[in-house]
């Protein structure tokens, strides 16, 4: 899952240590979220998008295709 | 007297190593018959950790471990799952046909991987039966 961390992040004059301590997880883990190398829980991407005052689709941007939706089906 | 905090990094290494070091002794002291010690020493390295994890106030593990470890424990069950579905009944076959005799160390795997995928199976279904 692709995703806009290390964007967000710098943008906001961050560190990774200094986030890492806000979001309470370690430095390691937010490493790896930026590098593509960890997909973080649900819980994990809620904290990151409201420290962001954003949405979920800000920061993240999944794979998969999410081309239907509720309405669309009979 | 107040000590100033360690990073989580010097931490995790530092319990890494405590573990890793009292597995050792608790190991190479009972087979040189000195269990007790080799206990003690164990128990030192436990306590190590358990210091270790006062002298950070940030977190040393996280949800990325958690995950790390659940993938290393199912790649161990599949390697012991693989193994043992191609060695077991190959020694089984082999012993029928007196090619190979059961040792009690043979025996003593075959238990444990016996009990291990028991445990796993009973885990399973407790959990499942949860969610």
């Amino acid at each position: 899952m692709k995703n806009s961390l290390k964007q967000l992040r710098e943008q906001y004059g961050l560190s990774q240590r200094a986030l890492a301590a806000q979001l309470e997880v370690t430095r390691q883990t937010i490493n790896a979220i930026e590098g593509d190398r960890y997909d973080p829980s649900a819980e994990l991407v809620f904290k990151l998008a409201h420290f962001f005052e954003c949405s979920v689709e800000d920061v993240f941007h999944p794979d998969v295709g999410l081309d239907t939706t509720v309405s669309e089906v009979d | 007297m107040t000590y100033p905090l360690l990073s989580p990094v010097v931490v995790r290494r530092l319990i890494g190593f405590a573990v890793v070091l009292g597995s050792l002794a608790l190991a190479g002291l009972t087979i040189v018959s000195r269990p007790l010690v080799g206990v003690a020493a164990y128990v030192l390295s436990l306590v190590v950790v358990a210091a270790a994890l006062l002298q950070t106030d940030s977190p040393v593990f996280d949800e990325r471990d958690e995950t790390v470890s659940k993938e290393a424990a199912s790649r161990t069950l599949t390697v012991f799952g693989v193994a043992s579905a191609v060695v077991f009944p190959a020694l089984t076959v082999a012993w029928g046909l007196d090619m190979f005799e059961w040792q009690p160390w043979s025996s003593a795997i075959g238990v444990f991987v016996a009990v291990l995928y028991l445990t796993y199976g009973a885990f399973t279904v407790a959990i499942g039966s949860r969610r």
